[in-house]
């Protein structure tokens, strides 16, 4: 039984393919460069003996990514998929080429919904799978900052609720988290309020709760209490806040 | 590729501190994103005691990340590894198959591109010479040169450049290493007394045939006919000792900034006599022959670190230096003459015996290597520059890694090949893109 974790090459997503290799599961990872793909997953298979597989292909181009993993996995059981994909970009502030938008868009939405078009009808036939999304803290209340990235977390958020009301009476086990600041390449650089979560921590929570954690967690999970309190803040207070 | 911050940066021994841009790549891409003509430093665990990762006033690319192991052939012993795989992963690895790396220094937070930048030495340098002779090939990338492997049947390459090469040549991408077979993953450690520093290369020389693993440990707070006593030990492996344990190890963490945190400088004038002495006893009343796992015996300072931390924010000086075995006599006697006038704390004095030639600026050769740690302060600063004199007058080299004041007039002087070195480092690259520190303080 596979799992395939899609933007597996750094940050969370290596730490969770970490983790899983080292719980023994066998895993197809996907990114966008064959170089860190292959490095990493020679490093699992020496360390931990599993059985690592991996597809190179960019984000940028949903349909194509869900069709050569669709592929590549064709006729195997998946057990479950993660996507801790996304990618930002310093000059998000309303005024990017549309080409772009649309490249953070394909990358932070609509790759993930690309890729569940393809895998929802194994996973409803097997009735049973898991499926696990990551959302951003960004989203929590829009910003001048970071604008499109946040609507397509946010827009993610939406995508995984239905995804879960969908399948409720299906078996699977559909959970989506709200990421506060992690000690990524996405934070590297970047004036954070709080100091940010080691990944492999936030690999090792996730991972801990693979079959059970249904619905909406936060994490770190402070985040889950920082959060409602953020959204509460009132308007007139809000706009004057730069973060 | 993520922003560079602007962090602060300290050698490890705690002489130099910059504020410099610091970049965090994750994926080779970032590697090659910078601008090409785009000054800059690679840097891996940061425990080189001199600035050999940042400064220079470029960019600094933390190589960490890149810390995978590629391959491992448990026929040949062949490991392929990404430059920033800390040693301490090699062993977890290689050990529990049978292999090691038999010339490693004694942290496992150490990367193996900082081994061959640096070109460190082990535990038997007279037996397995320095880490180049491990690296059969590596795989470098410099932005005129583009991405590059280079194998250590290149005489007069990039590759001799690189290994010991500071650096400069590049970024250091991955390496094949020639791992050694274990005959067993026990150590039995015999000690021997030394009566005084004289004794010691008579005793080391006697014992180099038959170890697997020689260094001494001298005191140097000790006056008259003592003065330098100490131990010499000898580590042999235990045939047929089963197979090491593949869990991880405890290490205890240190960086260049955690060792900082105390304020006091606790390893002081008035301490290091007490902290001397208290090893010796503690030493004296040990059985002559103790058992330890390779783990223990290879990384020594895995869970020491709180030596390092003693020294406190204001830090420390290590002198490492070989002279030929025929200055030894004049080595003691220098020695013996300066701390009959002068009290310097040293808190560690430690001898090994090296076999070898030095080329460019490599920490090699044949002859007596001795380090000695003291507190960082006028007083040290004094007995540094006599021993930069001392290293001169007996024809010996220094170790420019272990050093973060060494000055270039002394590294010019000790090694023959630093014009060699500084002008292939400019006909491989006429930019000098790569600089550091060390490079800048030396002009290299």
């Amino acid at each position: 039984m596979t799992w395939v974790i899609v933007g597996a090459s750094a940050g969370l997503g290596r730490a969770l393919a970490e983790h899983m290799a080292r719980d023994g599961r066998s895993l197809m990872l996907v990114a966008r460069e064959e170089r860190d793909l292959s490095a990493l997953a020679r490093d699992l298979a020496l360390h931990h003996g599993a059985r690592v597989r991996f597809l190179a292909q960019d984000a940028v181009e949903p349909g194509v990514l869900a069709d050569r993993l669709n592929q590549s996995l064709a006729g195997e059981e998946v057990e479950g998929l993660l996507f801790p994909i996304g990618a930002i970009d310093e000059g998000d502030d309303g005024r990017l080429d549309p080409a772009r938008v649309q490249q953070l868009m394909s990358v932070n939405f609509s790759a993930i919904a690309s890729v569940m078009s393809r895998f929802l009808p194994v996973l409803l036939a097997q009735r049973r799978g898991v499926v696990v999304g990551f959302g951003s803290i960004a989203a929590i209340r829009g910003r001048g900052r970071n604008i499109v990235y946040s609507a397509a977390k946010r827009a993610l958020e939406s995508y995984f609720e239905s995804l879960r009301h969908l399948t409720e009476r299906d078996g699977l086990t559909i959970a989506f988290y709200v990421l506060g600041y992690l000690d990524t390449g996405l934070a590297f650089g970047q004036r954070l309020l709080l100091p940010p979560a080691p990944p492999a921590m936030v690999a090792a929570q996730v991972c801990r709760r693979l079959y059970d954690a249904r619905g909406t967690h936060h994490l770190p999970r402070y985040w889950g209490v920082l959060a409602p309190l953020l959204r509460a803040v009132p308007w007139w207070l809000f706009k004057r806040l730069r973060f | 590729m993520s922003a560079a911050v602007i962090a602060d940066m300290v050698s490890f021994d705690g002489g130099t501190r910059l504020r410099q841009g610091l970049l965090r790549p994750d994926r080779y891409r970032d590697l090659e994103a910078l601008p090409a003509d785009q000054p800059r430093i690679v840097k891996g665990g940061g425990y080189s005691y001199a600035a050999a990762g940042f400064g220079g006033g470029g960019l600094v690319q933390d190589s960490r990340a890149f810390n995978r192991i590629l391959a491992f052939d448990p026929e040949s012993g062949l490991l392929d590894c990404e430059a920033g795989t800390p040693l301490g992963r090699i062993f977890e690895l290689a050990a529990p198959l049978g292999w090691f790396l038999p010339v490693q220094p004694g942290y496992p937070r150490i990367t193996v591109g900082g081994c061959i930048a640096a070109d460190v030495h082990g535990k038997n340098q007279f037996r397995d010479g320095t880490f180049r002779r491990v690296v059969r090939s590596l795989e470098l990338f410099h932005p005129r040169h583009g991405t590059v492997r280079l194998g250590c049947d290149e005489a007069d390459g990039a590759f001799e450049l690189t290994c010991g090469g500071l650096g400069l040549t590049g970024q250091i991408l991955s390496a094949r290493l020639q791992l050694t077979r274990l005959v067993g993953s026990a150590v039995r450690v015999a000690r021997r007394r030394i009566d005084r520093f004289e004794d010691t290369l008579p005793m080391l020389t006697e014992q180099a045939g038959r170890a697997d693993l020689l260094y001494t440990w001298h005191t140097f707070t000790a006056r008259g006919e003592g003065f330098g006593r100490g131990f010499v030990y000898e580590g042999r492996f235990i045939p047929g000792s089963p197979r090491d344990d593949p869990r991880p190890r405890r290490v205890v963490p240190i960086d260049a900034h955690t060792r900082r945190r105390l304020g006091l400088q606790l390893l002081n004038r008035a301490t290091t006599g007490v902290f001397n002495g208290a090893y010796e006893v503690w030493q004296a009343v040990q059985p002559q022959e103790h058992e330890t796992d390779l783990f223990s015996c290879l990384f020594p300072v895995a869970r020491k670190v709180l030596y390092f931390a003693l020294f406190g924010r204001r830090g420390f000086h290590e002198y490492q230096l070989i002279v030929p075995s025929g200055a030894f006599g004049d080595l003691a006697r220098a020695l013996r003459t300066y701390f009959a006038r002068n009290r310097i704390p040293v808190t560690l004095a430690s001898c090994k015996l090296f076999d070898g030639s030095t080329r460019y600026l490599r920490f090699d050769g044949a002859g007596l290597c001795l380090a000695l740690d003291f507190p960082r302060g006028a007083t040290g600063t004094r007995f540094a520059v006599f021993l930069d004199g001392l290293v001169r007058e007996l024809r010996g080299v220094p170790n420019v890694v272990k050093d973060s004041r060494l000055p270039r007039a002394v590294v010019a002087a000790c090694f023959p090949g630093y014009e060699p070195f500084r002008e292939a480092l400019r006909a491989y690259d006429p930019a000098r893109i790569y600089r550091s520190e060390v490079s800048e303080r030396l002009d290299l």
